[in-house]
């Protein structure tokens, strides 16, 4: 008994623990090492085609480094022959898919524009108009603002709104707007953001409404100035709005300075060194042991 | 005869009791040629002096002194003007026998009664203060000296032969008849010829300064069947020169015009009618003195109608001669219309200050000069000659090639230069420099707006008429010209090749070698140093004069360099990139000659940059609390609101509430504007509502009622009402009430214009740099030649300006294209440009996108103009993306930009100190 337990045993394990794999099988790419070994610094194209492969076929974070690195040699060497094979901008938009930020996304397709496309080049994307996801998150966000919280809430529990709010959870729970915050009541609980309540027994001079005493006739979300204009940037940008002015455009990045649409900037910015294009082969079978060099005078 | 009080006046010290001599101012005696013209040059040259010079009494004077100067150089007379002068000369008889015997010796000296005799004659008479009408008794003198002279004769002849002398006293009574038939025969014949010459010079119809008067004929007068030619005044040097005799004869008709107005008004204006018409064709080939004369008789001739009322007439003939050229459509400029065109509106301007001339002409005559004079600012002494060239001035801006949008086309092209020429160069001879000064003009006018001459024809063709037609000598206004064409920006390089190519050509040994033409691609290096060159050829100054705009410029711009070293960033950097874009302003308006305007702009720039920096508050924005907004209202915030919640229910109540507002000044708090902007928004009826609404634009510059509106978007009401409200408050079109995205478009419009309103409470001063830094860059692009329009509603934002100036310099790049290589640098450059405007977020990166733009464009302008600034240009490129790309925030680029665009303008005027100083890498 105890020898058919052991067998069973070891066959589930067999069948649950993973055999580790080999270098080859685990890269995802065949013959990666030797293909980075053949790579010659005067043909850039194909630095390119593995970078595509790299990217496709090792999604992770390793396998997104050397196709950075493969995409940015391949422009940098076509731009050194004179944008022969017409890489430059095909190289951009592939670094562009990889990246998971969108500034630096935007970057690198302006970089696209800058290259000669010749004919049927790629246009840039214009952005889109907001949906209605951003629609709702905007509108709740203003009812945030006015302590209308039962309205805020119905609105990011729709669907579209709440992907979109999903999204900004963080950027606006730090500025005070989360669905706790809004789910401990409707509204003003004095005057259920009438402003106004019948005066006390107290009262006097024979009114008839007061101002309410807790919200003073003002319901609000009760924010500080950094939260309130930090809640209305964010309106601002789901609803696509720009400032005409530029003492509102400071107030909403800090005066962010502007990349430059430089090639040269590109190997700079992914830390590569552009001269060292050639790949010296390791010993091992393990691309990873070997080393990006400058080529030889 | 000349009035000796006139004479006296114009050339004081004359002794009229010496004759000629006295006229002249020589010694009686025997002068030489050469003594009598050194003498008529300097007494001519002292009338030009006179304040009179130019009237009608100094050319009568002229006239006399050059009859004076015939008749000294005639042997002859000379000595018979000396032998009357001499003390004890005889009276009366002698003197009349003196005189007639000069007469007749000079019209046997003359071979008869011919051009020649009736000049010297004239003058002979004239000097004697005698009219023509002298020489009919002299002939019946001579005749009874004759007749008494064979008489002495025959009885001499009688006596000595007493066998003749009985056959002439035998035929004494035959023979006397027969003397006397012979006698008569002798004068009869001498009359005959008389008559015929006479009758010749009536075909010919001119004397050098003649009239031609009709006096009532006496017996010889009669007999000679018409006209006694009446000499007044003499001409000038030669009977054969046919210039003169033009110009004489037209002096003689006029003098005719003069008298027949007296009698035969009618026949009068027909002459003065044919007089005109040659007088204006041929004006330019009459000699000066006789032009003179006879635009004199023409204004004489004016005023003398002006009694008999046909004035009009008179003036109409005179501008008549130049309506072909000034007619108000006119479209075609024909090289015959020229002439008489330039005669006609020089006349015009002299008879302008005519006083006796009808309104009607005088508006006909301010209507033809205001097209044909276009610098007539009522400068005093308006002469014929003014008027001339003035016009000349304007018809060359008509035949200027490219010029003129084509609103007048030029019949025989060449055919009308030459007369312009023509017209110019008579002009020259009465002022001689007022005539090159119009050529000059031109020239220069041609140049800086004409077609190219490099690449049209008549362009050409018509600058190298102009360069000929001026003196190229030393201290003469063409060479000074010259070196001013040069330091003219205006003034492209291929025009200058042009003109260097010209006078390089002449070898005139001016010290004006052949290899020095410019070409017609060279930078501003280049163009310098030959304009340097042709200024030590031709011994003018060799350094460009700096103007004081431009020291104070240069100064400026290297304090502010200096101020703006380091890193600067936030409101700081963005303070010294508006000073900066002020001075690179300046630089624009003095490259652009409008010298005043960057003065102007480099005076105030400081006192504008301060004046942004000492505002805290944007100008219709109250200032609030933000945290006030969402917070609960505290003191007497609220208190209406509640009042007015109460009221709301009675209409009248509820404007009584609202009414309350009208009249107070201080700002609501947040609980109060909220209900006033829900009441704007939902109040009933619509009166309240109105009043709310009214309310509320007169508040819009307070955030918290714009915040109240954008609190009660959700529910909004769709009304145009409403829409027009909101579209009011924020500045910004909405989609149209009924339409499914109005709400959210209000959404829109109130996050922005709140966003606004709190950002400038706290900054203030970038809004008012930014919009600095809008005028300099719209103001530069406009003076760079941008054709982009700023759209309705733009105002000085910055990024429209920064989009002109970048199509400024792009379209003085095109100029370049045809370079090696400059065409696909552009086209890399366009392309950087639409990819930064792509990646650029929000207004104040799309001016930075823009303007790093303009940064690279205007460098490769200044590096094609400047070749062998190559390395310092690269430098400041290096440094300029250096510091673009560690600045900490998109002030310091905007910095950085304008650091580098004010360095690009030091180079490009030359000034390299500060550019090697800033040198270096980023």
């Amino acid at each position: 008994m105890k020898r058919v337990l052991l067998v069973v045993c070891i066959v589930v394990a067999g069948t649950v623990v993973e055999r580790a794999p080999s270098a080859e099988e685990y890269e995802g790419v065949l013959g990666l090492r030797d293909r980075l070994c053949a790579l010659e610094a005067g043909d850039p194209r194909a630095y390119f085609e593995l970078g595509e492969e790299v990217a496709y076929e090792m999604p992770g974070a390793e396998g997104r480094a050397l196709a950075e690195r493969l995409f940015v040699l391949a422009l940098e060497r076509d731009m050194r022959d004179g944008g022969r094979d017409g890489l430059a901008a095909s190289a951009c938009i592939a670094l562009a898919d990889l990246t998971p930020r969108e500034s630096e996304r935007a970057w690198l397709l302006a970089l696209a524009e800058t290259f000669d496309q010749g004919e049927g080049g790629w246009v840039a994307d214009p952005g889109g108009t907001p949906g209605v996801g951003e629609e709702r998150v905007a509108e709740a966000i203003g009812l945030f603002r006015g302590e209308a919280f039962r309205g805020a809430r119905e609105r990011l529990r729709r669907e579209d709104g709440a992907k979109v709010f999903a999204s900004l959870e963080e950027d606006l729970g730090e500025l005070g707007m989360s669905m706790e915050a809004m789910e401990s009541r409707a509204s003003c609980p004095e005057c259920r953001n009438r402003r106004v309540v019948r005066p006390g027994s107290g009262h006097l001079g024979g009114r008839e409404w007061v101002s309410c005493g807790r919200c003073g006739g003002n319901p609000g979300a009760r924010l500080g100035e950094e939260a309130f204009v930090g809640l209305l940037v964010i309106e601002a940008e789901l609803l696509g709005v720009e400032a005409d002015t530029w003492s509102a455009q400071y107030v909403a990045d800090g005066g962010e300075p502007i990349r430059d649409v430089d090639p040269s900037e590109l190997a700079l910015w992914y830390g590569v060194d552009p001269e060292a294009s050639m790949y010296r082969c390791p010993e091992s079978d393990d691309w990873r042991d070997g080393q990006w060099v400058r080529e030889e005078p | 005869m000349v009035d000796e009080l006139a004479l006296y006046s114009l050339l004081p010290g004359t002794d009229t009791s010496l004759g000629a001599f006295g006229l002249l101012g020589i010694a009686v005696g025997d002068p030489s040629e050469a003594e009598v013209h050194a003498a008529l040059s300097r007494q001519l040259a002292r009338l030009v002096q006179h304040p009179q010079g130019s009237t009608a009494q100094a050319d009568e004077v002229r006239l006399a002194l050059h009859v004076a100067a015939a008749q000294l150089r005639d042997p002859r007379v000379r000595k018979e003007i000396v032998a009357l002068l001499q003390p004890g000369g005889d009276g009366a008889g002698d003197s009349d026998a003196a005189l007639d015997e000069m007469i007749l010796g000079l019209i046997a000296h003359c071979g008869g009664w011919n051009d020649r005799a009736k000049r010297l004659v004239a003058s002979v008479l004239h000097s004697y203060g005698m009219g023509m009408d002298e020489l009919s008794r002299i002939i019946r003198r001579a005749g009874r000296r004759e007749r008494a002279k064979w008489d002495g004769e025959a009885r001499a002849l009688g006596e000595a032969h007493p066998e003749i002398g009985a056959p002439a006293a035998a035929v004494s009574g035959r023979g006397r008849i027969v003397l006397g038939a012979l006698s008569a025969a002798l004068i009869l014949a001498t009359v005959v010829l008389l008559v015929k010459v006479v009758t010749i010079q009536r075909e010919r119809t001119a004397q050098a300064g003649t009239e031609i008067e009709q006096v009532e004929p006496d017996g010889l007068g009669a007999a000679m069947g018409g006209i006694v030619p009446r000499l007044d005044s003499s001409d000038s040097e030669s009977a054969e020169d046919s210039v003169s005799h033009g110009g004489e004869q037209l002096i003689a008709r006029l003098d005719v015009v003069l008298r027949l107005i007296q009698s035969e008004p009618t026949r009068a204006i027909g002459e003065f009618q044919r007089v005109i018409d040659e007088l204006a064709r041929t004006w330019v080939d009459i000699e000066r003195e006789h032009l003179v004369a006879a635009n004199e008789r023409v204004i004489r001739f004016v005023r003398d109608c002006s009694g008999r009322g046909m004035a009009g007439e008179a003036v109409g003939i005179v501008l008549g001669a130049g309506q072909n050229l000034y007619a108000v459509h006119l479209d075609t400029i024909r090289a015959d219309d020229i002439r008489a065109g330039v005669w006609s509106v020089g006349m015009a301007y002299r008879l302008e200050r005519e006083r006796t001339i009808p309104r009607s002409s005088a508006r006909l005559i301010d209507s033809m000069l205001s097209r044909a004079v276009q610098s007539r600012k009522g400068e005093p002494g308006r002469s014929y000659w003014a008027g001339a060239s003035g016009s000349l001035e304007t018809l060359a801006g008509w035949m200027l090639p490219g010029r003129d949008g084509g609103a007048r086309r030029v019949d025989r092209y060449e055919e009308a230069w030459e007369a312009w020429i023509e017209s110019v160069r008579a002009v020259n001879e009465h002022q001689p420099t007022e005539g090159e000064r119009v050529v000059l003009h031109t020239a220069g006018l041609l140049l800086l707006e004409g077609a190219e001459p490099s690449q049209d024809d008549r362009a050409h063709s018509v600058l190298w008429l102009l360069l000929d037609g001026v003196t190229w000598e030393e201290d003469r206004p063409a060479r000074e010209a010259v070196v001013a064409w040069f330091d003219d920006p205006g003034i492209s390089v291929g025009d200058l090749a042009e003109v260097t190519t010209w006078i390089a050509g002449r070898g005139d040994g001016s010290g004006v070698g052949v290899d020095m033409v410019l070409s017609a691609t060279a930078g501003a290096g280049s163009r310098q140093s030959l304009r340097d060159r042709y200024a030590d050829a031709w011994g003018l100054r060799t350094r460009r004069e700096t103007s004081v705009l431009e020291n104070r410029w240069a100064e400026d711009a290297r304090r502010v360099l200096d101020n703006a070293r380091g890193r600067l960033d936030g409101e700081r950097a963005l303070e010294y990139a508006a000073r900066l874009s002020l001075i690179a302003q300046a630089a624009v308006e003095r490259w652009g000659g409008a010298v005043a305007l960057g003065e102007t702009t480099l005076r105030d720039g400081p006192a504008r940059v301060q004046e942004a920096l000492s505002v805290h508050r944007t100008q219709g924005i109250i200032a609030v609390d933000i945290k006030g907004l969402t917070m609960p209202a505290r003191g007497i915030d609220g208190e209406w609101g509640a009042r007015f919640q109460e009221a709301r229910r009675n209409s009248a109540d509820a404007l009584r509430s609202l009414g309350e507002l009208l009249g107070r000044r201080e700002p609501l708090g947040s609980g109060d504007a909220d209900v006033l902007a829900e009441a704007a928004l939902f109040a009933t009826p619509a009166d309240v509502r109105q009043l709310a609404q009214r309310l509320v634009r007169e508040r819009a510059g307070n955030p918290a009622v714009v915040y109240g509106l954008l609190e009660a978007c959700d529910q909004m009401p769709r009304s145009p009402e409403i829409r027009q409200m909101i579209e009011e408050v924020c500045g910004r079109p909405l989609p149209g009430s009924q339409d499914p995205g109005f709400r959210m478009g209000a959404r829109r419009a109130l996050v922005a214009r709140v966003w606004e309103m709190l950002a400038a409470q706290e900054h203030a001063v970038i809004d008012l740099l930014s919009v600095l830094l809008g005028k300099a860059y719209g103001a530069r692009g406009e003076m760079l030649g941008s054709g982009v329009q700023q759209p309705t509603g733009a105002g000085d934002d910055p990024r429209w300006g920064a989009a002109r100036e970048w199509d400024a310099w792009r379209g003085i790049a095109q100029g370049f294209e045809g370079i090696g290589g400059v065409r696909a640098r552009i086209e890399q450059i366009e392309r950087r440009r639409a990819g930064r405007v792509a990646l650029a977020r929000g207004a104040i990166q799309l001016f930075a996108a823009e303007q790093a733009s303009v940064v690279e464009i205007m460098a490769l302008v200044v590096e094609q103009e400047n070749a062998s600034d190559g390395e310092q240009i690269g430098a400041i490129m290096d440094r300029f993306a250096g510091e673009r790309r560690v600045a900490a925030d998109v002030f310091e680029q905007i910095l950085a930009g304008e650091r580098a665009v004010v360095e690009l303008w030091l180079i490009r005027f030359g000034d390299r100190g500060v550019a090697e100083q800033q040198g270096g890498g980023a």
